[in-house]
């Protein structure tokens, strides 16, 4: 820059960075509307932001704090006028003699820490009553109606259960050794008398927090198969008791055909939680989300018992995926009941299998794509010959791939089944990357296997042939290792040994709160 | 610093706390709107895009690599996000004859709020723009410019320092301009 100098360089760089607080909008309260986020803050900085409102207990650094949850928040404004804004505040306080109501109900922000955000983490998000919701509560509907021929009186529930550990909650630093940060999950359908019929494990952790236990849970009533988690899994070390006051989570989120469900149980659930939580050998401190949403209408209607039951299965299965990969319901009734079974398996087969969180989406995005190239009759512009030289190129270069697992990977590579993880593992635009190299060869692949029913239940059952093979041994599906996949060896604490420690028990948030 | 808060807020996003994308916003929220503002020229429509980024963003978190380049993920979504917004705009263009949006190339600054940066965008091109306020305004380092744009490093300092010079000029000239109609108007 010889005609340019240091100093005009940055005259030039300061008048567009001063003038960028006017230009760039300010969309954060949009944004968080949009994703329905309430703006709760945890109740140390909810303490922090009544004082510094009231103006007693004010320091600069709570400064982005009060702006953001007062929803004055402006990331570009800087902190003179954030200074200024909350000084008049502040002497404003001092005549204000208690304010903390108001200022409660003014921003918004709840008086107990809101976990409302967590339940969109898992397969449903019950939260505003989306045309997801509206679609899975009448998907069980149709799988709770017994009769083949009468569908109409379908009566049932679907209960979805998930733990997660007080030192994940608690965690600032969430990939330290010391945090358990695994979460199960479970599910069970019970009959019109709520007793459980069925049930699974919905992730990898699931299998291992019931390590050792074998529970029954058939013909239970679904608030004691609920409870009877609780023990195992505190046992295996995913309900922790390290630190009285850092809380587990357990969500409970339910869909029954029966509207009064939530005032039918929610106290059983309660006391049977309850008792869980506090007998002598566990006494654990936890949160307890419980959510009941009514299932309306018959949307399969007209479909055997078995179609239905594999549908809903399968539709809950891929809720957690985004709303592009998930499967809708009109997708899975259009395929063949073969078809759907054995991708019923597959799926089953990753769920329980070695995975992380990452994996099991990336397991499921694969399948969910492979399905609808099978729908689709999908074909691949690359040829046979075109892909068995980037398979090599993929090969040869293995030392550059993310998921390595040793000396193993180019044998796996040689296996189609292996290919079925979706973009949710790894993905790239870079022709150089071997992501997308990688992308390339599944495409072709998928799309091969997927060109008639029977191949592509035979694609299928190799998939699941390599997700089993994953249960026993260090797993052999391609999963990057970062979030680790889960070993169990949890360990629950101590902390009921101390003289301190209380009796444990559930602080509840439901329809009996 | 700013890096590990990123990736602190997206673990924390991954995990649930929709609270944290309010930091992931904070932290980029200028350099991703300096992003889409060139490829989309039309400032409305980079609002709706920044908006739409973060909203894919909250729903798609879990499918981010921890470890790997949060901001180049999100740019990535942004550029996604534009360049479908723009297809949907030509779409709409073409069917609608009446419509009487600001040409293309030209789109509407606040020439009183913020002049430098609409002369930037009046005398550069949309590459030398990109560069100009990513590094300007989105605080991007060189070689992450370089990086994202798939260019070499030479080329973006380059273009850089070409586009800086480019503006020096122009402001001189403004401000001769101004001067002359100062003298005139005495006159």
């Amino acid at each position: 820059m010889a005609d340019l100098t240091k100093e005009q360089e940055a005259k030039i760089l300061f008048s567009l960075r001063s003038e960028a607080s006017l230009f760039v909008p300010d969309k954060l309260l949009a944004i968080f509307k949009a994703c329905q986020i309430n703006p709760a803050i945890d109740e140390k900085s909810e303490k922090t932001l009544v004082a510094a409102l009231q103006g007693s207990k004010f320091t600069p650094n709570e400064l982005p704090l009060i702006e953001k949850a007062t929803g004055t928040f402006d990331p570009l404004r800087d902190n003179e006028n954030l200074t200024l804004t909350v000084k008049v505040r502040n002497e404003g306080g001092e005549i204000v003699p208690d304010i903390e109501d108001e200022v409660y109900r003014e921003i918004g922000v709840k008086k107990h820490f809101s976990f409302s955000t967590f339940l969109k983490s898992h397969w449903l998000p019950l939260v505003g009553g989306t045309a997801a919701v509206a679609l899975t509560l009448s998907a069980v509907a149709a799988i709770l109606a017994n009769s083949g021929t009468s569908p109409v009186a379908a009566s049932g529930t679907y209960i979805t259960v998930s733990v997660t550990p007080a030192s994940y909650m608690a965690a600032e630093d969430t990939l330290s050794g010391d945090v358990n940060n695994y979460e199960p999950s479970w599910s069970f359908l019970a009959n019109s008398h709520n007793l459980v019929s069925s049930y699974s494990c919905d992730n990898y952790s699931a299998t291992l927090a019931l390590k050792n236990f074998e529970p029954s849970f058939t013909s239970k009533p679904a608030y004691r198969a609920v409870s009877d988690l609780i023990t195992p899994a505190h046992v295996n070390g995913y309900l922790e008791t390290k630190d009285q006051t850092a809380k587990n989570v357990i969500n409970i989120t339910v869909l029954s055909t029966d509207s009064s469900y939530g005032v039918s149980y929610a106290s059983a659930y309660q006391s049977a939680l309850d008792d869980a939580l506090t007998e002598s050998s566990n006494k654990i401190y936890a949160v307890v989300n419980f959510s009941v949403a009514t299932i309306a209408s018959d949307y399969l209607k007209g479909l055997s018992e078995d179609e239905a039951s594999v549908i809903v299965s399968l539709y809950s299965s891929f809720q957690d995926l985004d709303s592009e990969c998930a499967l809708t319901l009109d997708e899975l009734k259009k395929g063949d009941f073969a078809v759907l079974s054995a991708l019923d398996s597959a799926v089953n087969a990753g769920e329980e299998t070695k995975l992380s969180d990452k994996g099991l989406i990336a397991f499921k995005e694969g399948l969910s794509e492979s399905y609808r190239f099978y729908l689709d009759n999908e074909t691949s512009a690359y040829t046979a010959q075109q892909i068995a030289g980037m398979r090599r190129e993929l090969i040869d270069d293995v030392a550059s791939i993310p998921w390595l697992y040793g000396g193993r990977l180019a044998d796996l590579l040689q296996n189609d089944a292996y290919f079925i993880m979706g973009d949710g593992l790894g993905f790239s635009q870079d022709k150089d990357s071997p992501w997308y190299l990688y992308a390339q060869i599944r495409d072709y692949i998928l799309k091969t296997k997927t060109a008639s029913a029977d191949s592509y239940i035979q694609y299928l059952s190799e998939v699941k042939k390599l997700a089993d093979s994953g249960k026993e041994s260090t797993g052999y599906l391609p999963d990057d290792g970062q979030e680790g996949i889960d070993n169990g060896g949890h360990i629950p604490g101590d902390g009921p040994n101390a003289n301190t420690w209380g009796d444990g028990g559930g602080e509840w948030h439901g329809p009996e709160d | 610093m700013d890096e590990e808060k990123l990736e602190k807020a997206m673990s924390s996003l991954q995990k649930g706390d929709g609270n944290a994308l309010g930091d992931i916003y904070t932290l980029t929220s200028r350099g991703v709107f300096t992003f889409v503002l060139p490829i989309l020229r039309d400032y409305q429509l980079a609002e709706d895009v920044m908006q739409e980024t973060y909203v894919t963003c909250y729903d798609n978190i879990k499918s981010y690599k921890l470890g790997t380049s949060a901001r180049n993920w999100l740019l990535t979504i942004a550029k996604n996000c534009a360049l479908s917004q723009l297809k949907k705009r030509n779409r709409e263009i073409s069917y609608d004859f009446d419509n009487d949006n600001h040409p293309d190339g030209v789109y509407y600054l606040g020439d009183v709020d913020s002049p430098t940066i609409a002369l930037a965008n009046k005398i550069l091109s949309e590459e030398e723009f990109n560069i100009v306020m990513m590094y300007a305004i989105g605080e991007y380092k060189h070689k992450e410019i370089a990086e994202f744009l798939h260019m070499p490093l030479g080329t973006v300092t380059w273009k850089y320092a070409s586009a800086l010079k480019k503006l020096k000029k122009a402001l001189e000239d403004s401000e001769t301009e101004y001067e002359r109609a100062r003298e005139l108007a005495k006159n």
